[in-house]
């Protein structure tokens, strides 16, 4: 039997952990005087991994997502001003238009600024830099002090030429900057990549504090356990990754809480039944992965372009389906720990691409494959594990025949080798 | 037909708290895109409503027959709007145009389709310039082309029509035949983003009595209540029937998506593609969903079921919410939904126009068999 | 059956083995199924008007995408049509999916859909012409071929759904065994195979299914077709078979003078593997009658290379050495197979089998033979087709291999008294049972049935007989000499009239 693996799930009032050892899934309570805080719920884990094994766990999971969701939600919490630079052809003329319609994506926004500029979906120019515009909006936020910027250019999935000269000028301009650019996420529409770079700039400061006291924590205990971060998609990733990257681990626990109740209950394939406030709540696992899409988050009043597991409200009584449905039965923040202490390396893309043929339709899938591959070996996926769990190429409606939206799914096996610690 | 049972429940104005119905219902007859704009869009028309008020929604035969009006729609792809969301004064930039070209002063604003977000515009447009939008629209779902409307089987012309584009650039489009309107703009929509804020079809209001489809913004709206009320799939697609005349054809798993699969004609936007379905209970038929931008044709173990002008929609079963054709993925249970259309669709100038053979599939309707 | 040539309407399976549908993607629902005419169908209207039994190309409009296909295949279902013919570019895995669903049969081709129809029209207009050109393609073939397999391979490739087996005496020495099997609905067609100077003569078998896709006199013509082809075949293989088996044979001598150590690389080139763990196999008469003659060996060594091509089989004595090589001493499965296979041919050729334990290298190999030998001895006495693992029967094995007439000729010298006594045979039987039993009187009793003052009563009086079984420095001797008798006398007892097989 492989080592045991630990899930962490940290809430803003205390932390939980289970300990996973093949079948078998142990919560983990600290016994007093040792507190439940992170670190003393991770090292009571280790401990209890010890019993479980004599080799003791291998890695923690830990899922920081309803930390970074309290603070996000909380007024009074430390989370640093965020400075929004679009990139688009036109200023928007209504101000609804012209900020974030979620209110607490709003809230962190210190200031608003347009460049003149952009790209359409194919990456054709609309506008060409505004370098003038470019020129005076960097010297006004160097002045404002704020140190946080996120950077969102149309069209910057296809050609992220605009916003990379916009955030080197910023750079250059606000010297220790934290910048945050909406192409490396890729995904559709302004408002969900807009949304996702304010809350990376805003989560940047907080993931790191929990990342480094988690990882400081198990550096004091005995054994080479590696610390992982759960991802909003349910698989994990490395903490390097994730404090350049933090968004990534928003929204985790949703996706956890269904993979942990689908293991407990021994199903691959499975619909289940969560509590969410007080009325159940539905998600899905298929393959032993938690279904995802891109959906509104009810916390926050937006989409974001990384993918969660959309819960749907269960209507009272039973709907016709071909999958067992099952209710989770436990304590919820235990499901949360063992979907942590189970999650694979993942990780997705999501891209619009050009075709005119059959072949080069199969040469465009089969590059986003092999990028999305390569994604999840650095999210810490042994060479040679990794699975194309989902692929899907549709016809973007409306739009030149031809115009196609692409979505890989990637999920792998942890890399044990010294390697790949 | 369905234009008689979308009159239930006529409303008098929309107003912010109708702004979620709208947009679901707008998502059932039209399930071409996904929700990558939702918010921006919902919110956008949300703030105008409660800055300016609830726009009156009247019946095309309650206002008087010398009324100027202008339809409105968004042309191009709601990706594209997704990705490039309107600086906020295009539609009414569109509509002073051709009031300027035309001397005239609109007085009132409608649908040119009232489904997806086309069926938001008009009531931002209305919002903006201060009057009141009609409960008809010219297409009562969406087809592809802009001469696909019952203005045009009933001879009003398209143009002079005006396209402005989130670049803030613009095209003025005078044809002498209406189907010649589309094939000038294409180009021109795809050169400013995508995407283009469109008014056409002007026409005084005694005119749309005869030559428009009524009631459509409200049916959208009761339609949409109905989607937000639940997210049981058997309760909705009862609920459906009542208030659309919509069934439910089969269930069943997407087992595959084919693309190019039918001759590729490009004139028409996005190519064709196909959904093969296995259908979950009753016979295990094998299912084919053609897809163009809109659903054209179901068949089962090869036998044409349904198809256009018929109006078909998927309802994704594990959520209890409509599927849109640019999020679909194997694995996924669905519902197919087949709707029919507006009457005048059925008769031979729209069967021409927008049926099965207009798809490049030269198979008999089903209802007309 | 000969002669008249077929105008019977051809079948599906027939045009599937000529061009242009040869090579095309099949998916017949049903082979036998007729075809009367081809239709070219440019449209759906003119597939509406297609009738039953014929098949369709379609083309044109009719072949515009998946879509297309779906629907005419439901037409095709609709009207009861033979198969549905289209090309690559219009179908995809879900078409071929949907035809399985409605039963009805799927042609895929590469070429052109007017071509292609032209051909079949051609074809289906002229039956007799067509399965001229199918005979003449398959003669083509068959002459092709150099060995016995080959020639099966191309009777049972072109015969699909008729299984043929070319059969010496009752053992299937190449094709499909099923070929003999009774079934209610087939009628078995043999073609005998004669060959210059054979004593048994070979029989072409085949086994065509009533009413099938290939008509009787077909399938009896295309066996006459293969008779000349196998006839060479056979002859050659008798003669490079004679060659091998020399060389084998001396190859074997020559290995067994090596004793312990590597293999040397021949064994290689005579596709041997030693070296691994080895498990020989001794086949051996039931009843041994001196060394047997080229053809048994060539029979034998038919029936047991078959699916096992790369085994050896070298005759030796009166028997045939054969083993196996693994990388796991402990996997028999590839062995048990081969064994099962053989069942019927051991028996039919009055053959016993014994098996070796697994040992490494050339020395350990020679050791599993002579394991292999001592197994067959004991296999004989379950009779012909019997099996047994030195595994299982260990020491049993060496007693089962002694000259027992020897031995009891020693007996008639020393134990005169005993011999001469009318209840020798009990009272050696039950001194064999108490030493079998290590000196135990109770378990000896309850092995031989008796009561245990009878056993007691037994030994006294063979003791008195001289058989003295309780001295230890005789135990040993006379141990093997009452298990030689016991064998002898119950040998004679149930051997003086051989059973039937």
């Amino acid at each position: 039997m492989s080592a045991p693996t630990i899930g962490v799930s940290l809430r803003p009032e205390r932390a939980y952990a289970a300990v996973v050892h093949g079948a078998t899934a142990v919560p983990v309570e600290p016994v007093a005087p040792a507190r439940n805080d992170a670190d003393g719920v991770i090292a009571a884990a280790v401990a209890e991994a010890r019993r479980a094994a004599p080799q003791g766990a291998d890695a923690v999971t830990v899922d920081i997502a309803p930390v970074l969701l309290d603070a996000l939600l909380r007024p009074d919490s430390e989370i640093p001003p965020v400075a929004v630079v679009r990139v688009v052809p036109r200023a928007a003329t209504d101000p609804v238009l012209a900020q974030s319609p979620a209110a607490a994506v709003e809230r962190r926004v210190a200031g608003r600024w347009t460049v003149g500029g952009g790209h359409d979906l194919l990456g054709n120019e609309l506008r060409p830099l505004d370098r003038p515009g470019l020129a005076r909006i960097a010297a006004e936020l160097a002045a404002t002090g704020i140190r946080h910027v996120a950077v969102v250019a149309a069209g910057s999935q296809a050609r992220p030429a605009h916003e990379r000269e916009v955030a080197d000028a910023i750079q250059a301009a606000v010297p220790g900057a934290r910048i945050s650019v909406a192409s490396d996420y890729g995904g559709q529409g302004l408002t969900a990549r807009e949304a996702t770079v304010v809350l990376d700039c805003a989560l940047t400061p907080l993931a790191e504090r929990l990342l480094d006291r988690c990882e400081r924590t198990l550096a004091r205990l005995p054994g080479d356990v590696r610390l992982r971060v759960a991802r909003g998609d349910g698989g994990y990733s490395t903490p390097s990754r994730i404090r350049v990257t933090p968004v990534m681990a928003f929204g985790a626990t949703d996706a956890l809480e269904l993979c942990g109740a689908a293991h407990l209950a021994g199903l691959d394939d499975c619909r289940v039944l969560l509590d969410r406030d007080g009325s159940p709540a539905a998600g899905e696992v298929r393959h032993r992965l938690a279904v995802v899409r891109l959906a509104e988050q009810p916390q926050l009043g937006t989409e974001l372009v990384v993918p969660t597991a959309a819960l749907t409200p269960e209507p009272p009584g039973s709907r016709g389906g071909d999958v067992p449905v099952i209710r989770a039965p436990h304590d919820q923040r235990l499901l949360a720990c063992v979907g942590a202490a189970i999650a694979r390396p993942a990780s997705w893309l999501d891209e619009v691409a050009f075709i005119e043929s059959a072949d080069e339709l199969e040469r465009v899938r089969r590059d986003a494959e092999e990028r999305a591959t390569a994604m999840v070996m650095a999210n810490g996926a042994a060479p040679g594990t990794t699975h194309i769990a989902e692929i899907s190429t549709v016809a973007v409606p409306y739009s030149p025949s031809g115009t196609v939206r692409i979505r890989v799914r990637v999920a792998g096996a942890p890399d044990d080798t010294p390697a790949g610690r | 037909m369905s234009g008689t049972a979308g009159y239930l429940g006529a409303m008098a104005s929309i107003s912010a708290e109708d702004v979620p119905a709208l947009y679901e219902g707008a998502k059932f007859y039209s399930p071409a895109v996904g929700d990558a704009g939702r918010s921006s869009v919902t919110s956008w028309l949300a703030g105008l409503l409660e800055r300016n008020g609830p726009v009156p929604l009247m019946r095309v035969e309650s206002v008087a027959p010398d009324t100027q009006c202008v339809a409105v729609c968004v042309l191009g792809s709601g990706s594209a709007m997704a990705d490039l969301p309107p600086a906020g004064d295009e539609f009414v930039l569109a509509v002073r145009q051709i009031e300027r070209l035309q001397k005239v002063r609109f007085g009132a604003v409608y649908p040119l389709a009232a489904a997806t977000i086309s069926a938001l515009v008009p009531v931002v447009t209305a919002a903006q310039l201060g009057v009141p939008l009609l409960d008809a629209d010219g297409m009562g779902r969406t087809f592809a082309l802009i001469h696909h409307t019952a203005m045009h089987l009933a001879g009003v012309s398209p143009t002079p029509l005006v396209a402005v584009g989130p670049t803030g650039e613009s095209v003025l489009v005078e044809v002498l035949s209406g189907p010649r309107a589309d094939r000038m703009l294409r180009a021109n929509v795809d050169t400013v983003g995508g995407w283009a804020a469109l008014a056409a079809y002007p026409v005084d209001a005694g005119t749309l009595r005869r030559a428009a489809l009524p009631g459509t913004m409200s049916r959208i709206t009761n339609v949409g209540r109905v989607l937000l009320e639940t997210t049981d799939p058997e309760a909705l697609v009862t609920r459906l029937g009542a208030i659309t005349g919509c069934r439910r054809v089969a269930r069943g798993r997407i087992a595959e998506l084919e693309h190019l699969s039918r001759q590729n004609d490009v004139t028409i936007p996005a190519h064709p593609s196909s959904l093969v379905v296995e259908e979950t209970g009753g016979l295990g038929r094998q299912l084919r969903i053609e897809l163009r931008s809109e659903i054209v044709a179901v068949f089962a173990d090869g036998a044409l079921i349904a198809g256009a002008p018929d109006l078909m929609c998927l309802l994704d079963v594990s959520r209890g919410a409509l599927a849109t054709l640019d999020s679909l993925e194997p694995g996924d249970l669905i519902d197919v939904l087949v709707t029919p259309a507006d009457a005048v669709w059925y008769s031979p100038e729209g069967m021409e126009m927008v049926g099965l053979a207009s798809h490049g599939i030269p198979l008999e309707h089903p209802r007309r068999r | 059956m000969r002669a008249r040539p077929s105008t019977s309407p051809i079948t599906l399976g027939e045009l599937a083995r000529i061009r242009p549908l040869a090579g095309a993607e099949l998916h017949l629902a049903d082979p036998a199924r007729t075809v009367e005419q081809v239709v070219l169908a440019e449209t759906f209207d003119r597939l509406r008007h297609c009738l039953p039994h014929e098949l369709v190309v379609l083309h044109d409009e009719a072949a515009t995408g998946g879509w297309s296909l779906a629907a005419a295949l439901h037409l095709a279902w609709e009207r009861n049509l033979s198969a549905v013919v289209v090309s690559r570019t219009v179908a995809g895995a879900s078409s071929a999916a949907l035809a399985e669903r409605l039963a009805m049969s799927l042609i895929v081709v590469e070429d052109d859909p007017i071509e292609v129809a032209l051909q079949l029209a051609g074809q289906v207009s002229a039956p007799a012409a067509a399965r001229a050109q199918r005979q003449a393609r398959i003669a083509e073939l068959l002459a092709e071929q150099t060995g016995i397999r080959g020639v099966l391979g191309v009777l049972n490739r072109e015969l699909q759904g008729v299984p043929v087996a070319l059969v010496v005496g009752e053992v299937v020495v190449a094709g499909q065994a099923a070929a003999l099997a009774e079934r209610p609905q087939a009628r078995q067609i043999e073609v005998e195979v004669h060959a210059a100077g054979e004593r048994s003569a070979a029989r072409l078998v085949a086994a065509a299914p009533v009413p099938g896709p290939a008509g009787v006199d077909q399938v009896a013509s295309l066996l006459r077709l293969a008779r000349p082809s196998l006839q060479a075949a056979w002859a050659r293989s008798r003669l490079d078979a004679a060659a091998r088996a020399a060389h084998e044979q001396a190859a074997f001598g020559l290995l067994r003078r090596l004793g312990d150590g590597e293999a040397p690389s021949w064994t290689a080139e005579l596709g041997w593997q030693v070296g691994l763990h080895n498990r020989a196999v001794w086949l051996a008469p039931e009843r041994p009658e001196g060394e047997p003659s080229e053809e048994v060996t060539y029979l034998i060594r038919a029936s047991w290379q078959r699916g096992h091509g790369g085994w050896p089989l070298i005759a030796e004595g009166d028997g045939w050495i054969s083993w196996h090589s693994g990388p796991d001493a402990d996997d028999v499965a590839a062995l048990r197979r081969a064994l099962t296979g053989f069942r019927d041919s051991a028996v039919a050729h009055r053959l016993v089998v014994g098996v070796g334990r697994a040992h490494e290298g050339v020395g350990g190999l020679m050791r599993s033979v002579a394991e292999a030998r001592l197994a067959a001895h004991v296999a004989r006495e379950a009779g012909a087709g019997s099996v047994q693992w030195f595994d299982q029967v260990g020491a049993a094995a060496a007693l089962a291999w002694l000259p027992t007439t020897e031995i009891a000729q020693v007996a008639d010298l020393t134990l005169a008294e005993l011999m001469a006594a009318k209840d020798r045979a009990p009272l050696v039987q039950t001194v064999l049972a108490v030493l079998d039993a290590g000196g135990s009187l109770s378990q000896a009793s309850k092995q031989l049935g008796v009561h245990r003052n009878t056993v007691l009563a037994r030994l006294a009086r063979a003791r008195q007989l001289g058989l003295t079984y309780d001295e230890p420095g005789q135990r040993l001797a006379l141990h093997v000499l009452c298990y030689a008798l016991t064998t002898l006398w119950s040998r004679s007892r149930s051997g003086s009239e051989p059973s039937p097989p």
